[in-house]
């Protein structure tokens, strides 16, 4: 099969999705794969330079690109933002991506810290939860992709609040996947697990060393790994899939 | 279709229940149809059909058909 079959049977042409943290990174790649697969998109951080950057690079695909520079833990903005596309017609996928880790350890943890982390780590997932379901309901259901961590499965040192940041998201996954089951959205958690992001630069090389040292492919993974994942939990292939948190580790055991 | 014409369907339909029982006292779970789940799709159809974003306050505070009426005009839909 080729490349282009492939995406064609993930039926998702003409779909369209939010992608969180579309600037950089993970969210990136998620971007560049959802349009390669036919997919209209809406994309949200707050660098709007680099979103504008993205949206010109995909100017050759045959979908619609809008950009929303805003800062996702500004309720009024994030709401501002999901009535414009409530107005454009509304959405099909919803990928939660935007996210923040700070390392500390506990001794050193403020409570500034914490909010910071779960600010943007796990209010901003339910408040686009809360806005995004309500649009898929019009439209007869939808696909929500929290990007969690394996941290917030198996924690790490250093990394108590981000770890539970993350684990929080993982106890929404699985509690929105039978709220929302009966208004068919399906809602699943993807953690990954070290990835080749800008940011990972935040690991110290120990940290580093360490976690490839418990990767069982041996190798840190890629952001197209994470993006190929998140094709799948949008598309029909993944239909009976919900409430899961899928590890995409290289089999990170620790 | 007046504004009273169109929130009777969207409780009726997403409620699932004859338009002759909603009346302005009708509660937030005082018939089994308008349970959590229900709610849900009212808020989604409410907002699609008047084209208005609700805040969660309102979303809480629309414990009854009267109260809905109340709150949606504060998004200057008229009745
Ligand atoms: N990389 C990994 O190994 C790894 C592992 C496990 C989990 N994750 C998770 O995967 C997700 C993406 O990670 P990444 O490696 O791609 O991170 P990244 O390179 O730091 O990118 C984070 C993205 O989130 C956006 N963002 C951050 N704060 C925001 C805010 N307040 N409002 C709006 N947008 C905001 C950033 O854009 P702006 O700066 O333009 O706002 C950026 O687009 C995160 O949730 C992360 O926790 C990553």
């Amino acid at each position: 099969m080729s490349n282009s079959e492939i995406l064609s049977s993930l039926k998702l042409a003409g779909k369209t999705a939010v992608i969180t943290g579309a600037s950089r990174g993970l969210g990136e790649a998620m971007v560049r794969a959802f349009a390669c697969a036919g997919v209209n998109l809406y994309l949200i951080a707050r660098n709007d330079e680099k979103l504008q950057y993205i949206k010109q690079e995909l100017s050759n695909y045959d979908i619609t690109v809008h950009c929303f520079a805003i800062d996702l833990t500004d309720e009024r903005a994030t709401k501002e933002v999901f009535t414009k596309i409530a107005a454009y017609g509304g959405i099909d996928i919803l990928i939660n991506n935007a996210g923040k880790m700070t390392a500390k350890p506990l001794a050193f943890i403020k409570k500034e810290d914490i909010l910071a982390q779960f600010e943007i780590n796990t209010f901003a997932v339910i408040r686009c939860c809360q806005f995004a379901s309500r649009l898929m309901i019009r439209n007869g259901g939808g696909s929500i992709i929290n990007i969690s961590s394996m941290l917030g499965e198996y924690g790490q040192q250093g990394q108590s609040v981000y770890s539970a940041s993350k684990a929080a998201v993982g106890g929404l996954t699985r509690s929105l996947a039978q709220e929302l089951a009966s208004h068919h959205i399906r809602v699943n958690a993807i953690a990954p697990g070290i990835i080749n992001t800008q940011l990972i630069s935040e690991l110290s090389d120990t940290e580093k060393n360490n976690t490839l040292n418990s990767i069982a492919l041996q190798h840190i993974g890629e952001a197209e790994d994470i993006a190929n994942s998140c094709l799948f939990l949008a598309s029909q292939w993944s239909s009976y899939i919900t409430g899961q948190i899928i590890g995409v580790d290289g089999g990170i055991h620790f | 279709m007046n504004n009273n014409e169109k929130l009777l369907n969207v409780f009726s339909q997403s409620l699932a229940v004859s338009r002759e029982i909603i009346k302005d006292d009708l509660e937030y779970n005082s018939i089994t149809q308008w349970d959590s789940t229900a709610h849900m799709a009212l808020i989604a159809q409410l907002e699609a059909e008047f084209s208005i974003m609700l805040d969660i306050d309102d979303i809480i505070d629309m414990s009854s058909v009267g109260e809905c009426k109340k709150i949606l005009k504060k998004y200057h839909v008229k009745f």
